[in-house]
């Protein structure tokens, strides 16, 4: 039986043509390295102008917090009376 | 790659691609297929090169291709059926004509899922143990021999069916 097998694979390998596969395969090979080199340079470009933008966003919502005016919360504090103290029940 | 790796890269490719190619198409049973999957593995290898050519590049294109069509067959599982319901519909259609559509055991090859066909090749045609086929495939030595046995034993089923004599 494994003779069989061994024959019938040989039979089929017979069938393969031969071929030149070089020059497709350095012009894949460019294809790749073009676009790990494009990838890159994106990803670079992204992080570039990504930081900044995420650093104003934050800087910008921390001065957004303070009161309108920009006037101290203690002046609002003022405005209100103080909480009377209640004894605990 | 500078010129000189390129050099050996283009020298290495031309020596082996005759013995590669026949891999492959046993692999796939038809040449653009075989092409694409030689292709594809000398790509990979040829991003490796530096490191790869003092080791031996062979055993790595060929566990490339074996892992690669393997994968690619599970991947288009369905569209296999399809194309072995039609080939077994043909045969039945058209049973007066026993001895022009009795399949030969390279049919029966052909016929085999990928993964039972890898371990054959390595083992058959190859030549190589079954912890060298596990190896290759990423796989323990029980599934190469599991995988071994089943295809044997389909072989042997389909020939006994047809009355070759074994």
């Amino acid at each position: 039986m494994y003779d069989l097998v061994r024959a019938g694979l040989a039979e089929l390998a017979a069938e393969a043509r031969p071929v030149d596969l070089f020059p497709q395969v350095v012009r894949r090979t460019q294809r790749v390295r073009r676009a790990l080199a494009i990838g890159a340079v994106a990803g670079a470009a992204a992080v570039l102008l990504g930081v900044p933008v995420v650093v104003a966003a934050t800087g910008a919502g921390d001065a957004g917090r303070s009161t309108p005016g920009g006037q101290p919360s203690l002046s609002f504090a003022a405005k209100t009376s103080p909480p009377a103290r209640s004894p605990s029940p | 790659m500078d010129d000189e790796a390129r050099r050996q890269f283009g020298l290495f490719v031309a020596d082996r691609t005759p013995a590669l190619i026949r891999v492959a198409y046993l692999l796939c049973g038809d040449q653009h297929a075989a092409e694409d999957l030689l292709q594809s593995a000398l790509v990979k290898t040829a991003a490796r090169w530096e490191a790869l050519r003092q080791a031996g590049p062979e055993g790595y294109i060929r566990m490339i291709m074996y892992r690669e069509q393997v994968s690619r067959w599970r991947r288009s599982a369905r569209q296999r059926e399809l194309a072995v319901e039609a080939r077994r519909d043909a045969v039945v259609a058209d049973q007066s004509r026993h001895v022009d559509l009795r399949l030969t055991m390279r049919d029966h090859l052909l016929q085999l899922p990928p993964a039972q066909r890898a371990v054959l090749v390595l083992r058959f045609f190859e030549d190589l143990t079954e912890t060298q086929a596990a190896e290759v495939l990423g796989c323990s030595v029980g599934t190469v021999r599991s995988r071994t046995h089943r295809a044997v034993a389909r072989l042997r089923e389909v020939l006994a069916r047809e009355g070759v004599p074994q």
